[in-house]
């Protein structure tokens, strides 16, 4: 039983019981040694529960606590002393497997800590290499899309030509089952770029007048009694249509590596084709990687057709051999809209539910069931939308995906992510509580707003279609109308981490807008970095040799001053590489010129304060009020320089993207570290000098 | 230890018109530089894109080796990147930034034999009529789609017949990249190919294959797009730190911060320009390295100012700023030459775009410490004399500011 608690545990204790002793015995630092001794314990238990920050953290407080009831110097120093403890420390546990790596094994890490310390300090391409994706955008898909909204043009225009409907607005459902009596007009499946009609009523309508609203995107032909015609998209527009769809979709791409966070991901194209290489070698967030970036993320909004029982139909002219293993027919009472009294009515209809295989994967149970789909023929301006169906396992409670099941949708959609402004991962509430659950919610434009307010006013106790690229979400009933443009998507029941990490990915995806085609990955590589081995090794060693010779030369010209500088700067760049780890940025050339940079303002900062604090001394001052008044005044100048470098690190991650962005991330780190060095460290190091072993009244800084 | 004996005072100001007139001069020659017909940045692959040949080697070869070779064929700049490969070591990809091109006669004799546009002879049937014709900037490929299934016997004779364009050998090429849509790659040979080509000559044929896997056009990794973003980022900060040091200093002395760096990133593009050096990625970060040095050194020089502005008033603005310099001297001096001297290990042992970075900054950091001097100050000077001047003597920054207590 013993053995199997973790050792550790028993050294908090022991830490814990003499701090509380040492407490006993002396009373005048009671209050602080007892706090370390109850910091010590929580470490204790933290370590008997494998937490490893809480243990971590835990202990260095500890010893800070410990270390203030020290009789050395003075209280605020030993605070402060206490403070650069307790970061620098902490620093060097975040980065200890790094430090383990980049030494090539020479300060082993302790598998313990390797194993509960997940930071990593990430090499970016150019210095380590990564994967290397590329996409082929399907950009016929783009084509076909453009073709189905001149499809749905020419029947707005058709039906208004025939005086079916009239105004800006698309035409009503009546209009165009009205419309299919004077034209046959269809979008064809293949080839991409047609769309045919013939006309059964007069064909004097489709005059010029009615041409020219096409004539510069399309070509057509006609039949000599100018009864059928055929439309193609021109080949130049085609041509354009691709290519705005790769660029475009470079840009999204780009800008969802970005939105994931630091990882400075390169994006280009190369004909149809999109390349991404991301730093690293860490799987797990590979696999965010080539999910965020595959996924369409074309979000729609469609109405239910709850009143027609198409699927009934098909149950009942289906034999059990024609269907596919799993599919069921099964029942639901489905709200329809109100009746005259302004009650809710509802109807019996028919949906089909194909339960996976038990060791088939979701997506491969959903092409089966597609391929079955196919073989249908919904009524026009219909179609079949899919739903995930979750089961719950009745003993473990856990859900899982069991399979999926129909709605006949109208095939319009009546919004699309085009009209969403914002997407947020939001708490689900209930009553002013989060009650564990998370959804999105969305905002639309104006135009947005106005169509979803009108849509939900016309289908009050009906039901809508939230689809995600082609799959359907949720398919809530509308209650009432909703004005105000707002809506919500609701995650699949499941349980809330995994609800919470689909909101983030959609939050994110629906942020950065939506592919304009689907891109398919075509090839997948591991690269090594852009940069030689060689050249990465001379770059290191030039840039240990300049810096060896500014800490050198800073020792000589201000002795221990310099020595303390040297400290200080050593100290930023140890605690901006440590904080760059809690990020998880990679760094790249770029990142490591942010970092040159805040070294040349640290190195800045302590001269100005060695400066300062000489002119005090010349002035007469002692050692302690030149320390303090020297430190005073070169503090307005190091802020004032420090903060106008902060503003335009800030505004340049806030505006810039991809190497701009890791740049201007560093940079704020750095200046933000290099305030916190030069004001505290330099300083608890020069107290310590001229206090901690015996007063000095004049401190020899050359 | 002094580098500057205590107590001298500089008369930095004296010679404020001789600087001015350089700085002005050498800022409107980068301009020049920058923009004048035939000048201009040299941009690199991150920005113009450039050919990438990934080769599978059947010796042993370092990526130093390979980098070598490459560049003794007449290449400058490659990037040699290692794929990891289980069954060979030796598989790299070598990208160049020179590129082929297709002149647009010859692009439109190509689209003239492939049945392109109105008026064509009778044996331009649906399937030798391509409907796009779309050129690769490498000048390495040509992607065409055509009406109908295609003759790609008919292609390959018509593609060989245009002149000066040599269509890359293998039994392959044209090939049907896409039934659905009838697409066609055509490989030309490129750059690419004189690549291998020199690999071969360099390394030996028994170490380099025949074909590379691919050989083709990359596409910039930033475009417009990124330069845009990054020109935004920096003028927004500028307004931003104009508005800090308003607030912090006097709004006399916010232009001359900015002008000063304005002038130093500028002067440094223009040096770019003459050394005829490549702007890549990294130089966007050196760029906005020195942007940020700049403000900083400025900021901390007007500090020393404006702490003698309110000690010793009554005093000239000029002689005030020749007493805060030369008191600074040390200071100035120190930071900026140790930076500089960290940057010279870099730039005597580093190789390539590392070399390239490190001189940028010291030529940076150098314009960054002297446009402190001798941009910013001149300029609140002239400020101040020309626009304030005449509201009258009181009104005079060296005259009136209160006296502060050093900020803390």
């Amino acid at each position: 039983m013993l053995a199997q608690i973790n050792p550790l545990t028993f050294v908090y204790g022991a830490f814990a019981a003499m701090f509380l002793a040492l407490g006993w015995v002396k009373r005048a630092h009671r209050v602080s040694l007892w706090l370390a001794a109850g910091l010590a314990a929580s470490g204790a238990a933290s370590a008997y529960f494998h937490a490893f920050w809480p243990m971590v953290m835990f202990g260095i407080l500890a010893l800070w606590s410990g270390f203030v009831a020290v009789e050395w110097i003075d209280v605020p120093w030993r605070l402060r002393a206490g403070l650069v403890f307790t970061l620098v420390t902490t620093g060097f546990f975040v980065l200890w497997p790094s430090l383990e790596r980049l030494s090539g094994g020479k300060l082993p890490c302790p598998s313990y800590v390797e194993q509960h310390n997940k930071f990593r300090l990430v090499a970016g391409l150019d210095l380590r290499g990564g994967l290397r994706l590329v996409y082929t955008v399907d950009v016929d898909e783009a084509v076909k899309d453009k073709r189905d909204r001149y499809y749905e043009q020419m029947r707005a225009e058709l039906a208004k030509v025939y005086g079916l409907h009239t105004g800006d607005e698309l035409p009503s459902e009546e209009a165009l089952v009205k419309l299919r009596d004077k034209v046959a007009i269809e979008a064809p499946r293949k080839p991409a770029n047609e769309i045919r009609f013939d006309v059964k009523d007069d064909p004097s309508k489709i005059d010029e007048r009615f041409l020219e609203r096409f004539r510069a995107d399309l070509t057509y032909t006609q039949s000599p009694d100018k009864k059928k015609w055929v439309f193609r998209v021109r080949e130049i527009a085609e041509s354009g249509i691709r290519d705005r769809a790769v660029a475009q979709a470079k840009d999204i791409i780009l800008r969802r590596v970005d939105d994931l966070g630091l990882r400075e991901a390169s994006v280009s194209t190369r004909n149809e084709d999109i390349i991404v290489e991301v730093p690293g070698e860490d799987e797990a967030s590979f696999a965010t990687i080539r999910d965020i970036i595959s996924q369409t993320a074309r979000l729609e909004f469609k109405l239910l057709d709850d009143e027609t029982d198409y699927l009934g139909e098909v149950a009942k002219a289906a034999t059990k051999e024609s269907l596919p293993e799993g599919l069921e027919f099964a029942r639901e009472v489905a709200p329809v809209g109100l009746d005259e009294n302004g009650d809710q009515k509802n109807k019996q209809i028919t949906y089909a539910y194909l339960k996976k295989k038990p060791e088939e994967k979701i997506k491969d149970a959903l092409t089966r069931f597609k391929e079955w789909a196919a073989t249908l023929t919904p009524p026009q301006d219909r179609e079949l939308g899919f739903e995930v169906v979750y089961e719950t396992n009745p003993e473990t409670l856990k859900q899982s995906e069991a399979g999926w099941r129909t709605y006949l949708l109208k095939s319009r959609a009546e919004i699309t992510g085009a009209q969403v402004t914002e997407a947020q991962a939001q708490p689900d509430q209930q009553g002013g509580r989060s009650v564990g659950g998370w959804h999105v919610a969305l905002t639309f434009t104006e135009s947005g707003g106005k169509a979803f307010e009108r849509i939900t006013g016309a289908n009050v106790k009906k039901r809508f279609a939230i689809m995600l690229d082609g799959r359907v979400e949720s398919t809530p009933v509308i209650l009432n109308r909703i004005a105000g443009g707002h809506a919500q998507i609701t995650m699949g029941a499941q349980d809330p981490d995994i609800q919470l990490r689909d909101a983030r990915k959609l939050e994110l995806v629906l942020r950065s807008g939506a592919l304009p085609a689907p891109i398919s990955p075509s090839n997948e590589q591991r690269i090594g970095p852009s940069l030689g081995k060689e050249a990465i090794g001379l770059a290191v060693r030039g840039s240990g040799i300049g810096a060896g010779l500014v800490l050198l030369f800073m020792f000589i010209y201000y002795k221990r001053g310099g020595l303390i500088a040297d400290v200080a700067v050593a100290f930023n760049v140890f605690l901006q590489l440590a904080t760059l780890a809690t990020f998880g940025a990679s760094m790249t050339l770029p990142g490591i010129a942010g970092i040159a940079l805040t070294v040349g303002m640290g190195v800045d900062a302590n001269v100005l304060i060695n400066e300062r604090i000489r002119e005090e001394q010349r002035a007469g001052k002692s050692a302690r009020a030149a320390i303090e008044i020297g430190f005073n005044r070169a503090l307005s100048a190091i802020v004032d320089g420090n903060l106008t470098t902060l503003i335009s690190g800030i505004v340049l991650a806030q505006y810039g993207s991809g190497p701009i962005k890791g740049f201007a991330v560093t940079l704020t780190v750095g200046v933000l570290i290099n305030l916190f060095t030069a004001v505290v460290v330099s300083r608890v190091f020069f107290e310590l000098w001229a206090r901690g072993f015996g007063r000095k009244t004049h401190l020899d800084i050359g | 230890m002094n580098l500057i004996p205590l107590g001298r005072l500089y008369d930095f100001m004296g010679a404020r018109r001789l600087f001015m007139a350089i700085s002005l001069a050498a800022f409107f020659a980068a301009l020049v530089g920058l923009f004048a017909p035939g000048l201009g940045l040299k941009l690199g692959t991150d920005f113009k894109g450039g050919t990438e040949v990934e080769v599978a080697f059947t010796g042993k070869v370092s990526s130093t080796e390979v980098e070598n070779a490459v560049k003794a064929s007449g290449f400058s700049h490659p990037d040699v990147i290692r794929v990891d490969d289980a069954n060979n070591a030796s598989h790299y990809i070598v990208r160049v930034q020179e590129v082929s091109t297709i002149s647009p006669e010859k692009q439109a004799e190509v689209e003239k034999s492939l049945c392109v546009g109105e008026g064509q002879p009778a044996d331009c049937t649906p399937n030798r009529t391509a409907t796009e014709v779309k050129f690769s900037p490498g000048g390495d490929k040509i992607t065409v789609r055509f009406r109908d299934a295609p003759d790609m016997a008919f292609i390959k004779e018509r593609i060989a017949g245009v002149g000066g364009l040599m269509l890359r050998p293998g039994a392959n090429n044209p090939s049907l990249q896409s039934e659905r849509d009838n697409k066609v790659e055509i490989q030309l040979m490129s750059k690419g190919d004189q690549l291998m080509a020199g690999l071969r000559d360099k390394l030996g044929a028994d170490k380099v294959p025949a074909e590379p896997l691919r050989s083709e056009w990359i596409g910039p990794k930033a475009g417009a797009q990124l330069r845009d973003a990054a020109l935004k980022a920096v003028l927004i900060s500028i307004v931003f730190i104009m508005a800090y040091i308003a607030f912090r200093f006097d709004l006399r002395f916010a232009p001359g911060a900015v002008f000063a760096l304005v002038h130093d990133a500028v002067t440094v593009l223009g040096f770019l320009v003459l050394v005829r050096r490549e702007v890549n990625l990294t130089t966007v970060a050196a760029i906005l390295t020195i942007v940020g040095y700049s403000i900083n050194d400025t900021v901390i020089v007007y500090d020393r100012v404006r702490e003698n502005l309110g000690r010793l008033r009554g005093r000239t603005f000029r002689s005030l700023v020749n007493l805060s310099v030369s008191e600074m001297l040390n200071r100035t001096l120190l930071a900026s030459g140790t930076t500089i001297v960290s940057l010279t290990g870099l730039f005597v042992f580093g190789t390539g775009t590392l070399k390239d970075f490190a001189l940028t900054l010291i030529v940076g950091i150098t314009l960054g410490t002297y446009s402190s001097i001798y941009v910013a100050l001149p300029f609140t000077d002239w400020l101040d004399h020309t626009f304030f001047a005449k509201v009258g003597k009181g009104k005079k920054i060296g005259q009136t500011r209160k006296a502060e207590a050093p900020a803390v």
